[in-house]
């Protein structure tokens, strides 16, 4: 071959290359072309016989403009269709949209009304994307059904149309495509209802930046979950109490300055009557959201919290040290300790058996033994609402058969302490003014050894014990009643002052505002619910070790449940009244049989039951201060 | 002394079993079927399964429980015979409302009737929808802007006495026990017979027992050429409450 004919054949090979590289080019994408193109294929030949301007000229540029017709149309056979014999299948929004879907079963609109999408989302073919502020679009399609007026001239919607995107649309509370309904057919519940709404409700008002924005009131939520209100939805039981819309209305929710609004101070009293029976105007004065912390409003609500605050903090350091180094000292004397201990029989010459003596009456042991019951129901019923954030507290008021069981317990405990103080009482008062005596020696008698009130030997005991305690001498010699019996005596009393009577005003707050401003009733909420705190860790730990677990008592001291105990112990415990008695001659007349079997198995079940209630619910209440 | 821990956890236990609450049995009602229920039903037994759905033949046509058979309560003992010739066969009513009232109506029918297999679906359609399970629309109605008034507005309306005409759906025999002055009574279940009697040059204020029927009669009126349509929001119930509030002084 000529090398011109080469040449010419190279050139010939390579333009062939050329447009065989192009031409398969050219198939692929026109292959590729054809797979892409196809929807808008279809469309081109649906739009031949539906030739309205919605599909040819508003459809390609609506929302849905990039799909075709058969992206939403499914038609199992053209020929048919395009006979007339077969309609495309049914439309499924959900297989694009399909979260929107799942959630739209559950919708109001669906279960009642059985909405469609298209109901709502009309003139699909043209849908444009809203310029609008999504907003004040979705309020604009909610009131053509809905009535307007309470919902957009009044309330938070209102502010949006002012252009606050802060403030609520209608979707914000009631959702889009999840608005559940509350108050249709049988399952209407308005306990779900005002859970639902109080949670909306707090998902805004709750935001520190938005509240800070718009210029709201802070801690709105925080103090109304401090409320009795708030702890009692928050435990999980909406249905008893006030929610947000309880008390804010609906839909016309406005500032308290506004003469319409339900808050306003002049309607305030007809919107607590309608839960609280005799609601008036200085009962509305209570203040619903308190805030403790603040100095602003009431400012003896952040008092009393504050004096509260101290006399826990006083109380707890106090015994707190007193109880720690009781503890170092009491072990510290169990390892010295020998064989030391004199022998019980030389206790009285010629007598071999060691007697028991009384220590407590039939009365004062069945006195401690409903204290017992009515104390632990109260802390048991009451606790769970003061910590009601605490993951346990929704598990205990089930246990105890909800809440408002838990109430009728937490009230009945309450009348019987109530009638154990005033028993007291009338047994103080004859003890200070016997029968034949009166007056006369009174002073004597309540500064004496057998009384419960604090006097100077108290005063010396107690130094003497914290030099007992840093080795520095023996322990004090104490007499019938020590000086912590006293105090756990005189809790009961002043307990019961704080925690009785602001009882009381809890328990009947519209009656009790008539005799003080309805505010106070926030107040004694602060005093009921610090003062329980104190009483309950105080009987929990100071009174259990003073009493039960300390060394030599570990785990239950019987006493107050068999009346009686050794002559030995009370010498050992109290060597000031064992002289007294010996002195007197006064042994015969104290001496107690045995208390039998019997007797101690209930001193040990009941003792121990109570010991273990009264630590299990310390853990849970100091899991809930310290955990939480 | 070894009893002690033993009674320790008696005593424990008896502290709380005080405060324990029994739960309460469900009450089950004879011939109650509940959704999935009815779901296992019509799969296992699809041929013999005889589905009714008690509502107007407007609702039902609107929505219903795929298969379903349309026949208002109101017609059963008439029609029912029709439709289901085997009395050995499992018949189904159910209806809109959670209460089940016109299906519970229709079933003790049936059972007059002679029926032997006569249930009701608990919770009516709602609770088959709340189930997850599908409907179908045969004739659908597009739902449309009807606006909702409330009995005060309404209360004005007709003091003022505006031309307007207050359409009654409920039942016949609910209707002639109590009514909003002026009403006309055409029973949902006629309404899809008888609209043509109303007339077209007024606003018509639709109303219901519960609210819960007017939208979609409404919408239907729409559908039918009547340009203005309203509903009374919460039907008859409401309207009895604000008449309650109102002659109480208390419009709140």
């Amino acid at each position: 071959m000529s090398t011109t004919a080469v040449r010419h054949w190279k050139r010939c090979a390579i333009l062939r290359l050329c447009l065989l590289v192009l031409a398969g080019a050219f198939i692929a994408a026109a292959l590729r072309g054809e797979a892409q193109g196809q929807t808008q294929g279809t469309s081109r030949n649906c739009v031949s016989c539906h030739e309205s301007f919605v599909y040819r000229g508003e459809f390609p540029s609506s929302v849905h403009g990039n799909n075709g017709c058969s992206s939403c149309h499914t038609i199992r056979n053209i020929a048919r269709h395009t006979s007339g014999e077969e309609r495309p299948l049914l439309i499924n929004c959900g297989s694009c949209h399909g979260q929107i879907a799942e959630d739209f079963k559950k919708d109001a609109h669906y279960l009642h009304q059985s909405f469609q999408c298209q109901d709502c989302h009309r003139n699909i073919h043209a849908l444009k994307k809203n310029s609008e502020n999504p907003k004040v679009a979705v309020a604009r399609g909610c009131i053509a059904c809905h009535s307007s007026e309470a919902y957009i001239d009044l309330g938070h919607t209102a502010p949006v149309l002012r252009g606050n995107n802060d403030s609520a649309t209608c979707s914000d509370c009631h959702g889009v495509h999840n608005t559940p309904s509350f108050h249709i057919g049988e399952s209407a519940s308005v306990e779900r209802a005002r859970a639902y709404y109080t949670a909306r409700c707090k998902t805004c008002h709750g935001s520190a930046e938005l509240v800070a924005r718009n210029k709201l009131r802070p801690n709105i939520v925080e103090s109304y979950e401090e409320s009795y209100h708030g702890k009692v939805q928050r435990v999980g039981y909406p249905a008893q109490v006030a929610g947000c819309p309880d008390c804010h209305g609906g839909h016309n929710i406005l500032p308290r300055e506004d003469t319409r609004s339900p808050v306003h101070p002049g309607n305030l009293a007809a919107t607590c009557g309608q839960c609280h029976r005799g609601a008036h105007p200085r009962f509305a004065n209570y203040e619903a959201h308190p805030d403790y912390h603040d100095f602003k409003g009431k400012i003896a609500l952040d008092i009393t919290y504050l004096f509260m605050v101290g006399l826990l903090a006083s109380v707890f350091i106090f015994f707190g040290i007193h109880t720690l180094l009781w503890w170092r000292r009491a072990y510290w004397q169990e390892c010295e300790k020998g064989d030391r201990e004199e022998p019980e029989s030389t206790l009285i010459p010629g007598c071999d058996e060691v007697p028991h003596v009384r220590r407590f009456t039939s009365r004062d042991r069945v006195m401690h033994v409903l204290l017992i019951i009515s104390f632990l129901t109260l802390v048991m019923t009451g606790m769970p609402l003061k910590y009601s954030g605490a993951v346990w507290a929704r598990q205990l008021f089930r246990l105890l058969g909800g809440v408002e069981t838990a109430g009728v317990l937490h009230r009945t405990a309450a009348a019987i302490l109530w009638a154990l103080f005033l028993y007291t009482c009338w047994l103080s008062y004859k003890f200070l003014f016997p029968k034949g005596e009166g007056v006369k020696g009174w002073v004597g008698r309540l500064f004496g050894p057998d009384s419960l009130f604090f006097n100077l030997k108290d005063w010396e005991d107690i130094k003497g014990m914290f030099r007992w305690f840093f080795n520095r001498g023996p322990v004090p010699k104490f007499d019938r009643w020590t000086y912590w019996e006293k105090f756990d005596f005189f809790a009961v009393f002043w307990g019961m002052t704080a925690i009785g009577v602001s009882g009381l005003i809890l328990w009947f707050p519209e009656a009790s505002s008539y005799i003080m401003p309805g505010w106070l009733v926030g107040v004694a909420y602060v005093v009921h619910s610090e003062e329980a705190l104190l009483a309950a860790l105080f009987i929990f730990i100071m009174h259990f070790f003073h009493n039960h677990l300390v060394p030599g008592k570990f785990p239950l001291e019987p006493n107050i449940f068999t009346g009686c105990y050794s002559l030995t112990q009370l010498r050992k415990e109290r060597p000031s009244e064992y002289e007294r008695i010996m002195a007197e001659g006064r042994l015969e007349s104290m001496k107690c049989e045995y208390p039998g079997v019997w007797t101690e198995l209930f001193a040990a079940a009941f003792g121990l039951g109570s010991l273990f209630i009264g630590l299990a619910l310390t853990f849970l209440i100091l899991w809930a201060i310290f955990l939480a | 002394m070894c009893n002690i821990p033993k009674a320790v956890i008696v005593l424990i236990l008896l502290f709380f079993a005080t405060a324990c609450v029994s739960e309460k049995p469900v009450d089950e009602v004879p011939g109650e079927l509940p959704a999935t229920g009815l779901f296992r039903m019509v799969k296992a037994e699809a041929e013999s399964v005889v589905l009714i759905n008690t509502m107007s033949d407007i609702e039902c046509m609107d929505h219903r429980i795929p298969g379903s058979l349309c026949l208002p309560c109101e017609e059963v003992g008439e029609k029912l015979g029709r439709l289901a010739r085997d009395k050995e066969a499992p018949v189904v009513f159910y209806c809109e409302s959670e209460r089940c009232y016109r299906s519970c109506l229709a079933a003790a029918e049936a059972r007059k009737l002679g029926y032997q297999r006569v249930y009701t679906l608990k919770g009516g359609i709602v609770a088959w929808k709340e189930a997850g399970y599908g409907t179908e629309s045969p004739d659908r109605i597009p739902r449309q802007d009807v606006y909702s008034i409330r009995p005060a507005e309404a209360g004005s309306w007709l003091a003022k006495r505006q031309n307007i005409l207050i359409l009654d759906i409920r039942p016949r025999e609910v209707f002639s026990q109590g009514r909003i002055r002026g009403a006309v009574n055409i029973p949902m279940h006629e309404l899809h017979r008888r609209y043509g009697d109303i007339p077209q040059n007024q606003r018509i204020c639709v109303v219901d027992q519960n609210g819960s029927q007017s939208f979609l009669a409404a919408s239907y009126l729409v559908r039918k050429g009547f340009g203005d349509v309203v509903r009374l929001l919460g039907g008859m119930d409401r309207w009895e409450q604000y008449q309650a509030g109102s002659k109480s002084g208390d419009k709140t």
